[in-house]
């Protein structure tokens, strides 16, 4: 099987949500602002549940905010 | 940066600099053939191990005086000390068995004394390793 990325569009999200800054979405999620800069840079994979609560934060579904690199 | 990285960076350095230092004296008086007295000895990790945990006191008032003192673990934090605590206990297990079965048939008691130590801080220095390099470049599951 190949290796495949999964990337997020987080960073497109937070800019069109006023732009809401990596801290306040870590504070609405639950993890702290280091977390999310991880996550948006694609350092660090999310749980499930922290990924279902950003996508819950921005009204999306999970599929629109993570997806496998093309 | 966060509290728990600055940590980890002050822990690595600090053993770093203040054991490396405390073996490269421990090692040059037994090449040099040189038996310090029980005093001597104990004065010498004394300023090793003082000089470390005034380093870490300084960086736990630093730590204490900013405003997310009361922050807690989120699950990336729980997954990097898990990850660097795994590696760091085999560590841990290999030189407990070095120093445990193999070297009280070879080493006089104050090498004994001096390889758990040795084993202690390698365990200690590859944890904060990995949770500085886990934080710095993440990891992948």
């Amino acid at each position: 099987m190949s290796e495949r990325k999964l990337t997020n569009n987080i960073r497109t999200l937070r800019f069109m949500s006023n732009e809401m800054t990596q801290a306040e979405l870590g504070e609405r999620v639950g993890v702290t602002r280091q977390t999310i800069a991880a996550v948006e840079s694609g350092k660090y994979s999310p749980t499930l549940e922290s990924a279902f609560r950003i996508a819950e934060v921005f009204g999306k579904p999970l599929e629109e905010v993570f997806r496998w690199e093309a | 940066m966060l509290a728990r990285e600055r940590f980890s960076w002050v822990q690595l350095t600090g053993l770093v600099l203040f054991f490396g230092a405390y073996f490269v004296v421990v090692s040059a008086l037994q090449h040099a053939h040189i038996e310090p007295t029980f005093l001597q000895k104990i004065g010498i990790l004394a300023i090793a191990a003082g000089s470390l945990a005034v380093v870490v006191l300084i960086d736990r008032i630093v730590a204490w005086l900013r405003p997310d003192r009361n922050a807690k673990p989120d699950e990336r934090d729980k997954l990097i000390e898990l990850r660097a605590s795994g590696v760091a206990y085999y560590v841990l297990m290999a030189g407990a068995l070095y120093v445990g079965c193999y070297l009280p048939f070879l080493a006089t008691t104050w090498q004994i004394v001096n390889s758990t130590l040795a084993v202690v801080v390698i365990a200690e220095i590859v944890h904060h390793g990995l949770v500085v390099l886990g934080y710095r470049r993440g990891w992948r599951v």
